[in-house]
């Protein structure tokens, strides 16, 4: 399961960051 | 030659039905499991091979593109939600006397939990790319994103592969129509 969990965390923190760097095509929060 | 232009689109399409087959002969286990394995890596090989093959035949489309994002999306939450279903996630441990030991309620909880957080990422992350898309701009996948995906293939291969040793059906799934269970 660790595998599982690994791959959890990986998945949130990249789309954490993938949202982050593209937060321009975001209405409101573009700045 | 019509036909080979096709293929990246048929490559990535070939994925969905294999969501099901994988699930079900994971369920059958024992031979069937292996089987189940070998398909996943295959249908695994052509995320990677469709792309490849689409610019080596100068094939690449956008809805090539948006498709192979989506159903590599699919895929892998497809396969969380079947393997779930059929009691290989969370992981099944065996007692020395090869008796299923169930999981406690709290770890199959935590676990539902992982697979809702994929579940927002991937909707979320997809909601992005079409509002950019609606304004022109194409948002590629990026490094840690492959990395991601990489690590969601292995880490339900490892689900697929730590399913049941034989075709004997732990708890509930007894009373479902697999090749191993006496029929009821």
């Amino acid at each position: 399961m660790a595998l599982f969990w690994l791959s959890v965390f990986l998945t949130v923190y990249s789309g954490l960051n993938y949202l982050i760097r593209h937060r321009r095509h975001l209405p409101g929060l573009a700045s | 030659m019509r036909f080979l232009r096709h293929l990246p689109n048929l490559l990535t399409a070939a994925r969905l039905p294999a969501i099901f087959l994988i699930t079900v002969w994971t369920y059958w286990a024992g031979p069937w499991a292996s089987a189940a394995l070998a398909l996943f890596i295959l249908a695994a090989l052509t995320d990677i091979f469709d792309g490849w093959i689409a610019r080596k035949l100068n094939a690449v489309t956008d809805f090539g593109r948006l498709m192979d994002a989506l159903v590599d999306k699919i895929f892998i939450l497809g396969l969380l939600i079947g393997l779930a279903a059929i009691d290989c996630l969370p992981v099944t441990r065996w007692s020395d006397a090869g008796e299923p030991l169930s999981p406690d309620a709290s770890t199959v909880l935590y676990t539902s939990f992982g697979v809702m957080l994929i579940v927002i990422r991937e909707f979320l992350i997809t909601g992005l790319r079409l509002v950019a898309a609606a304004s022109g701009q194409v948002l590629e996948a990026e490094g840690l994103g492959k990395i991601k995906t990489f690590l969601q293939i292995l880490a339900i291969g490892h689900l697929i592969g730590s399913s049941r040793p034989n075709g004997i059906s732990a708890g509930r799934s007894s009373s479902w129509p697999c090749s191993g269970c006496p029929s009821s």
